[in-house]
């Protein structure tokens, strides 16, 4: 179980450092990804996950932000440790990364042919020419129709759902794909093409056994996807568990009011109103040390208030961070 | 049911130019084509459909923001789209909008109480009733507190400039509010808050909605009944209730299936649609869905459906219902 972690944080933590005042964005996270599994980190605005999706990858603008403390190790190795050099390697190697907005992470004045045989280019030393082939084999691989041709295009003339297809090519492009970390990757995309993508990206990690970290705040994405959910709530993890356990018995009261909150939740189907979460998430730079959902929370105590919940096991790899996980009925 | 608005073969056509190094190319957009539909009183309508259907483009037209092109939008039975703004301005009062962004939509140099101010202003209300005291309890009404109304658009977290966003339009008493995305930039939970709200008003104020948004889940809540929109036309109409029992046009049945469902165990067994939306700058002939519908036959390559009533209240334009 231990080795089979491709992925491991340990004791995360990441601030901004602003004129305001410190932000910290992600607290004592610990998460793990093991060889081929799927894990959703979901969350609202501002809950941290898209910063630790930087934080992997050492994207952190710095200054304002900086890694405080904690390890990641990645295939083993603590990248944390690794100069810029060492890192610039593993980037698009061993991970790649994809965003909401494809048509900001392609190059505009580059042929889309052109920025994937960069890849090959750079990274496995090839010639112009046969790179540029390679390139049309993986936009066959990702579903582009009539590829020697879409080579030749500039991102601006592709489709959003084309763009993220060739977000996906250049991220399984690499010599050595070992996770994938998708940052709402089909949010930006209609419902047909969110269908196909997500399809796409399904079909080619089971091709490749790569490990991915889906990060959404969509919790039918996550139920179409995810072997296992981590939720996030003002820069702190509270709740991770399989997908089924998330959805069939979740023990956080932020986790049930995000469920609740879906109106493509099962129990709408007859009562129209939604049993919706008061109130709003708090703002990072005026949150203490107790738990950040204790202002939103109908259950909370005094304890909540001053105290971060220690992790909570509820068996089979389900862990809650609440101090009454298990004695609340929702 | 007492309709307040009868939409006629309404068109909205764009022209679209584009230049080049030799001549400048121009092309119509037909955004809105060929639509028409009634709204009761009191009731919600969902407008749903991907990007490029002409589904805000409708929304913008029948409140008579955009100069139609062709059509009837019957208000009460008067045209109101060949009025004079100075004509239209009384029925700008009894119909209002609530748009996607809760932050271009509100003037950040204004405060709070000058944004709520000015539309009772421009209709000239304010010598009528208190308008101070309406502004508090517009404020009270959406679920702020009355204390704010001094701060400005950039104090408010997006979820409370939404409710701003309402509390202006509700200002005038309006009967009829276009929903154009009300919900679809807002976090889960605060979008949850704000679904609450516009249904309580409804309820209470009597409103009649049309609410345009892409999300399917959320339509599905909130509407009586539903249009489903592709590349400027009407493909089905439907009772909630009916569309949700028996989804008839292929488009339809693909869209919702192609919604992700809450439940981990029910996993897609796909039958995902191909291909793109089509550029509605140059849709296929005959039905704008063939090139991507598993079913199409020969005619619908050359000739468009027209839609038609298949039960009571559930229309298609589909060739496979004829």
């Amino acid at each position: 179980m231990e080795n089979n972690k491709f992925l491991d944080i340990k004791g995360l933590n990441v601030s901004f450092y602003t004129q305001k005042g410190v932000v910290r964005a992600v607290r004592d996270l610990d998460l793990w990804i093991n060889k081929g599994e799927t894990l959703a980190l979901v969350g609202e605005s501002g809950c941290g996950k898209s910063v630790t999706a930087s934080s992997i990858i050492r994207l952190i603008p710095s200054p304002p932000g900086k890694i405080e403390s904690g390890e990641i190790f990645l295939d083993g190795q603590d990248i944390l440790k690794l100069s810029e050099e060492e890192m610039q390697k593993i980037r698009g190697d061993k991970i790649s990364m994809i965003f909401q907005d494809p048509m900001t992470s392609l190059n505009p004045v580059f042929k889309i042919g052109d920025q994937i045989a960069e890849i090959f280019i750079t990274h496995y030393g090839l010639k112009k020419k046969e790179a540029l082939e390679r390139a049309v084999e993986m936009l066959d691989m990702v579903k582009i129709p009539s590829p020697e041709k879409r080579v030749k295009s500039y991102p601006h003339q592709l489709s959003g759902g084309m763009r993220q297809r060739v977000m996906i090519a250049m991220a399984l492009a690499s010599p050595h794909p070992g996770i994938m970390i998708a940052d709402e990757p089909t949010t930006a995309l209609d419902v047909t093409i969110q269908a196909q993508i997500l399809d796409l990206m399904k079909e080619l990690q089971e091709k490749i056994q790569m490990s991915l970290l889906l990060i959404t705040h969509d919790m039918g994405v996550v139920a179409e996807m995810a072997s296992r959910v981590a939720v996030m709530y003002a820069g702190r993890k509270v709740e991770s568990a399989d997908v089924y356990s998330i959805f069939e018995n979740p023990f956080h009261p932020y986790t049930v009011g995000l469920l609740n909150s879906m109106p493509s939740n099962e129990k709408y189907k007859h009562n129209a109103r939604l049993e919706a979460i008061e109130g709003n998430v708090p703002n990072l730079l005026e949150i203490g040390d107790g738990c950040p959902f204790e202002n939103r929370c109908k259950y909370a105590k005094d304890i909540c208030r001053n105290k971060f919940p220690e992790i909570k096991d509820m068996g089979n790899n389900h862990h809650v961070w609440c101090h009454f996980a298990g004695e609340l009925n929702f | 049911m007492e309709k307040i608005l009868e939409v006629k073969n309404l068109k909205k056509y764009f022209e679209i130019k584009k230049e080049g190094l030799k001549a400048t190319e121009s092309h119509i957009l037909k955004a809105v084509d060929g639509v028409s539909f009634d709204v009761y009183k009191g009731e919600t309508l969902g407008i749903v459909g991907e990007s490029g259907c002409g589904k805000s483009t409708l929304g913008k037209t029948i409140l008579n923001l955009h100069q139609k092109t062709e059509g009837d939008i019957l208000f009460h039975g008067v045209d109101i789209g060949n009025l004079s703004p100075a004509q239209m301005k009384p029925y700008r009062k009894r119909m209002q909008m609530i748009f996607q962004d809760p932050y271009s939509s509100l003037n950040p140099r204004k405060k709070i109480s000058y944004l709520l101010r000015q539309p009772m202003r421009v209709h000239n209300l304010d010598k009528e009733i208190d308008v101070e005291a309406r502004i508090d309890q517009l404020l009270t009404i959406v679920g702020l507190d009355v204390k704010y109304k001094n701060r400005y658009p950039h104090q408010f977290s997006g979820g409370q400039r939404q409710r701003i966003g309402i509390a202006r339009a509700l200002s005038l008493n309006p009967e009829f509010v276009v929903c154009d995305e009300a919900v679809s930039a807002l976090d889960v939970s605060v979008q949850a808050q704000i679904l609450n709200l516009l249904m309580d008003l409804q309820k209470e104020f009597g409103l009649t909605y049309i609410f345009i948004a892409h999300d399917l889940a959320v339509v599905e809540l909130i509407s009586d009944r539903i249009i489903v929109m592709y590349l400027g036309r009407i493909v089905e109409e439907a009772p909630k209730v009916s569309l949700i029992a028996n989804r008839l046009h292929p488009y339809t049945k693909a869209l919702f299936e192609a919604f992700p469902e809450m439940n981990p165990r029910n996993r897609r067994v796909k039958k995902i649609i191909v291909g793109d939306v089509p550029s509605p700058i140059d849709p296929p002939s005959g039905c704008h869905f063939h090139p991507r519908c598993p079913f199409a036959k020969d005619i619908c390559k050359s000739q468009y459906p027209d839609l038609k009533e298949v039960s009571p209240g559930h229309k298609v334009a589909c060739w496979l219902y004829e």
